[in-house]
């Protein structure tokens, strides 16, 4: 069943100028994006810096307000779109999306003790209050494997991955269906990253959760997501299951960042090899497909032409893709084991 | 030592479980010269606050004997031998050039120093009749800092000089802070064509020159209002102005903190912008508050001192440090009865602690950055 | 094996902080050596003092730290200084940084000062230690920068640092780096903060610059990736010490430290799918109390009680050039 459907979300930033804050140009962060979340599904959003992907997040999550297209939350058999609801009328519909943060250090209240954090949810929303309230925290913490009688001390007494935990803890306090990870990993020391991607596979399958997983790491990418959508420039160029988009990748793009990613393994040092180019400024896009002057294989039309996103696969392998060529190209993947 | 020392566990766990004032104390108390502003400007409140008790005399009490004495030295030694604290009485002069009157220490005069000694009648804080003073003697004089040109008591002029002085800072920074935290949280909370409009004000007040508009204003009030009233509006006046650093500090601040991760975390929870606002950004910027007041304070208390000392803040009979110093305006002051200048001292000295305070909470304000 | 060239040796640093918690011990007894031509990866994770051995070799130490004991030695044309022993600020250190050891860091834009051009910054660093004209130091750093692929070099030399991308500024950087021909590169986390892409491309270029100037490059960051596709010889560091070195090859191919290889079991691959990671257990220690004996011991699945936990372990040769600091390879009857 298909729990979200967003549907040609944009998102434009003004680039203002002066005393009278006249809009000269328009960043277009987000510019036409579409999938659907399935329930239980990890669907990851990948991409480099500027690329859209936070601020897809953020529009989903409705912390801004898209500029244009639909968001459809499908929960306890209704049907709502948050693109289209201001202000209060988001509330009852909060509790349903959960988000966690990068960087744990800075998502945590540094005056208010992990009880007060983690029970937020709960205060605000009405669920529960006083004695209730401390079971239940020591509930979810327990839950992401803190112990519960830490719940009286403030953030700054614990670790990087202790805080991610807790960060986690607070994003499941409402039940929530989906829950936005941005980079959750990314912030945290090598050693520790295994615990929190763990985690958060346990947690999956224990409250039946959906993932939307934004992350810059291929390899992260590819251990916790069920699909992978590759977002370039504001668009999605690419989406397909994990292993079809790794192994057999059809836009240039995701060949690119494939080659980039340096393996843990000295015997793939040739694969270290020149790539071309810088991603371009958001606000001045390049003409035709957005990667052409990166793209080894670009010709005369991808100058002129944005492709068109289609599915290039089959029915029951669907694999969508942004590429004048993407039929005729074989492009290097990763072989699966 | 009888306490046993903490061990390291129990340590950790108390810094685990410190609250935030907690953390900023610990760290200010690093600050030694922070820690001795603060010890200073602790006495000087209690004795500004409690200036009727502290002070020897009535500070309007006029003594025709003692014109301009000198301040009279506390001793302990009368003759060699401990006799505790007493002053010798003076004895009055001629000096056979100028016909000016000196004072010269009377050795056989001996004013012991008594402690909770009756003496001028006072309304404590105006509304008690008392007479008990800290300290005093009960026949002849003490003037510790000497007298000025009518006979009064210096020392227990600048202790009531300190009472208005001290606070009017206070009350000041306290309406600034009001106004400020208004204003700016309003402009940093809304951002937008509110905020646009409130920083263009901003930087059109600032754009005065300070002083002729304290001056104007303060020219502007009637000659016949009270005391009370002249102090309100002062301080009035000095905060029109203040309020404008303190709104762009609580400004940029929640324009800071609005996009702060654990604010964004507690709006996806569902929290009401009154609980986002009152629960998450006010705690977050209290300390930085606190400490950019407490650098606030100084510049008021100049503020009223140069305007009194102009003549255009509070006048006599109202006593403030800067009336003291007005008072003593002129060159045959500093010539002759330099202990007339002290109220210059104390401002001196409180504007410095106040800075050394503030410096030092600034510093330890936020204890979360490594 | 041929032996190679030493150019830098540090024997036995010890580093420590001073903090309102205690001493942090931050390098507690490192020893390792940079061979000519060769990139040398330090790897660990944060706290670990990857970065502190770098700040320690080029005395560039945040005020609260110091060098306690040990020795640095640089060996030059006129024999061998031991830079643990000269003033911070003598003549002679300040010869010593950029001309003989120089540095990138992971923040391009921090690293240039925001109100000179890049080309003005460069030139500077040239001025400084060469007795060369104006005009020869500008032809130079437009060389240097076409050298680091930068496109528009006569333009980009007159350009401000905001006006450029964080790729091109590291490329600039490490350009104003190789300019005096050093024999030691530092890198601290040159590509840490720069995308995919963008790091495969200084990765790159890095590679190509050290081939063709054979200076040693000590490549310090926490990606065992960017390890294993850049360095020749590796140092694996935990908690001030060095846990493990050794060949690239034999420390991927054949780790010894039950820390090296629970890092390297522990970090997503590229072609393994959602399987259960791996993942080593407990928290990084605090930095002022460190566990007894061997560090890792709390964490370690190999932890023998009495001994981990009592003594500190030694290093030990189990192979030429690959040394371990663990019990398990023997060392504890000495």
């Amino acid at each position: 069943m298909t729990l979200l459907e967003v549907k040609n979300l944009k998102k434009y930033f003004p680039i203002t100028k002066g005393f009278f804050r006249k809009v000269v140009g328009l960043v277009k962060a987000v510019d036409g994006v579409s999938f659907e979340i399935e329930e239980g599904e990890t669907l990851a959003l990948v991409g480099e810096s500027g690329c859209g992907k936070t601020t897809t997040a953020k529009c989903i999550l409705r912390a801004i307000d898209p500029t244009e297209g639909d968001i459809i939350l499908r929960v306890d058999g209704k049907e709502v779109n948050l693109a289209k609801l201001q202000g209060e009328e988001l509330k009852p519909y909060r509790r349903y999306i959960q988000m966690v943060f990068q960087n744990p250090y800075t998502s945590l209240n540094p005056r208010m003790k992990v009880k007060d954090i983690v029970g937020e949810p709960l205060l605000v929303n009405g669920i529960a209050k006083g004695k209730e309230l401390e079971d239940m925290v020591a509930e979810l913490l327990q839950a992401v494997g803190l112990r519960p009688e830490y719940m009286v001390r403030y953030p700054h007494a614990f670790s990087g991955g202790q805080r991610q935990r807790i960060v986690i803890a607070r994003a499941l306090a409402l039940r929530p269906k989906l829950v936005v990870c941005d980079e959750p990993v990314a912030a945290l020391d090598v050693s520790i990253r295994a615990q929190i991607l763990n985690l958060l596979m346990d947690l999956q399958e224990q409250f039946k959760l959906t993932y939307l997983f934004i992350s810059h790491d291929l390899s992260v990418v590819e251990h916790i997501s069920d699909r992978v959508a590759v977002m370039y420039l504001g668009r999605i160029v690419e989406l397909a299951r994990t292993e079809e988009l790794f192994e057999n990748p059809k836009h240039p793009y995701t060949e690119t960042l494939l080659v980039a990613v340096p393996k843990p393994d000295p015997d793939f040092r040739e694969e270290l090899r020149a790539i071309e180019g810088e991603v371009p400024n958001p606000a001045n896009p390049p003409s035709g497909c957005h990667f052409h002057l990166r793209c080894p294989y670009a010709k005369k039309i991808c100058e002129e032409v944005y492709p068109e996103y289609r599915n290039v696969g089959t029915g029951e392998e669907p694999h969508y893709v942004a590429c004048h060529f993407a039929e005729q190209l074989t492009l290097r993947g990763i072989k699966i084991s | 030592m009888w306490r046993k020392k903490k061990t390291l566990v129990e340590k950790g766990e108390e810094i685990y479980l410190a609250s935030e004032w907690k953390l900023v104390w610990w760290r200010f108390k690093k600050n030694k010269l922070a820690v001795i502003g603060l010890v200073i400007l602790s006495v000087l409140y209690v004795l500004g606050i409690f200036c009727e008790f502290f002070s020897p005399y009535d500070p309007n009490k006029i003594n025709s004997r003692y014109v301009y004495a000198p301040p009279q030295r506390i001793r302990f030694f009368h003759e060699g031998k401990f006799i505790g604290p007493f002053v010798y009485g003076y004895k009055v002069e001629r000096d056979p050039v100028t016909l000016r009157r000196i004072y010269v220490e009377d050795k056989t005069k001996v004013h012991r120093i008594k402690f909770f000694v009756r003496g001028d009648k006072y309304k404590f804080w105006g509304i008690w009749d008392a007479d008990i003073h800290f300290f005093g003697v009960e026949d002849g004089t003490v003037f510790l800092f000497g007298t000025d040109r009518m006979g009064r008591d210096v020392f227990s002029r600048i202790l009531y000089g300190a009472r208005i002085s001290t606070t009017i800072g206070l009350v000041g920074v306290f309406l600034s802070l009001l106004l400020g935290i208004v204003i700016g949280g309003i402009s940093g909370y809304y951002g937008g064509r509110v905020d646009n409009f409130i920083q263009r004000a901003i930087e059109f007040i600032r754009s005065i020159p300070t002083i002729p508009l304290w001056m104007a204003l303060a020219a502007a009030l009637p000659r016949y209002w009270s005391q009370v009233k002249v102090y309100f509006a002062i301080t009035v006046i000095l905060s029109l102005v203040g309020w404008t650093g303190l709104a762009r500090v609580v400004r940029s601040k929640f324009l800071a903190l609005k996009e702060e991760d654990f604010v964004v975390a507690a709006r996806l929870a569902g929290a009401s912008e009154w609980r986002i606002i009152f629960k998450h950004m006010l705690p977050s910027m209290t300390s930085h508050l606190i400490a950019t007041v407490t650098l606030a304070v100084p510049g008021m208390i100049l503020g009223e001192t140069g305007l009194s000392f102009l003549g255009l803040g509070l006048r006599s009979p109202a006593i403030s440090w800067g009336v003291l110093l007005q008072e003593a305006q002129n060159i045959r002051t500093v010539a002759l009865f330099p202990w007339l200048l002290l109220p210059g001292l104390f401002v001196i000295v409180t504007v410095l602690c106040f800075n050394f305070v503030g410096d030092g909470l600034r510093d330890a304000a936020d204890p979360y950055k490594v | 094996m041929k032996v190679m060239e030493k150019v830098l040796e540090i024997k036995n640093l010890r580093t420590y902080f001073t903090l309102m918690e205690g001493t942090v011990k931050a390098v507690d007894g490192v020893s390792f050596e940079v061979r000519k031509g060769e990139i040398l990866g330090l790897v660990g994770e944060s706290g670990c003092g990857k970065s502190v051995t770098a700040q320690s070799i080029l005395r560039i130490l945040p005020e609260n730290g110091r060098i306690v004991s040990g020795e640095i030695l640089l060996h030059n044309e006129n024999g061998v200084i031991d830079l643990a022993k000269l003033e911070l600020d003598s003549e002679e250190m300040r010869q010593i940084r950029g001309k003989e050891i120089s540095m990138i860091f992971q923040e391009p834009m921090a690293s240039f000062s925001p109100v000179y051009t890049v080309g003005a910054q460069m030139m500077e660093a040239i001025l400084l230690h060469e007795d060369v004209s104006k005009a020869e130091a500008r032809r130079r750093v437009i060389e240097m920068l076409k050298k680091v692929k930068i496109p528009n070099a006569e333009k980009v030399v007159d350009m401000y640092p905001f006006e450029l991308s964080g790729g091109m500024l590291q490329r600039c950087m490490i350009a104003m780096a190789m300019s005096l021909n050093p024999k030691v590169l530092i890198a601290d986390e040159p590509t840490t903060a720069l995308d995919v892409t963008i790091q495969a491309q200084i990765l790159y270029l890095m590679k190509e610059l050290q081939k063709e100037y054979r200076s040693s490059i000590v490549l310090i960051t926490h990606d065992m990736g960017v390890i294993a596709q850049m360095a020749d010889r590796v140092a694996v560091m935990y908690l001030g010490i060095i846990a493990e070195s050794g060949d690239v090859y034999e420390i991927f191919k054949n780790p010894l430290h039950p820390y090296t290889r629970a890092l390297l079991k522990s970090i997503p691959k590229l072609g393994v799918r959602k399987t259960r990671l791996e993942a080593i257990k407990g928290v990084v220690p605090d930095p002022y109390n460190f566990p007894s004996g061997c560090r890792y011991h709390p964490r370690c699945d190999h932890f023998m009680k009495g001994l981990c936990d009592v003594k500190e372990p030694v290093d030990v040769e189990v192979a030429p050039g690959h040394t371990v600091k663990c019990f398990l390879y023997g060392g504890e009857r000495s």
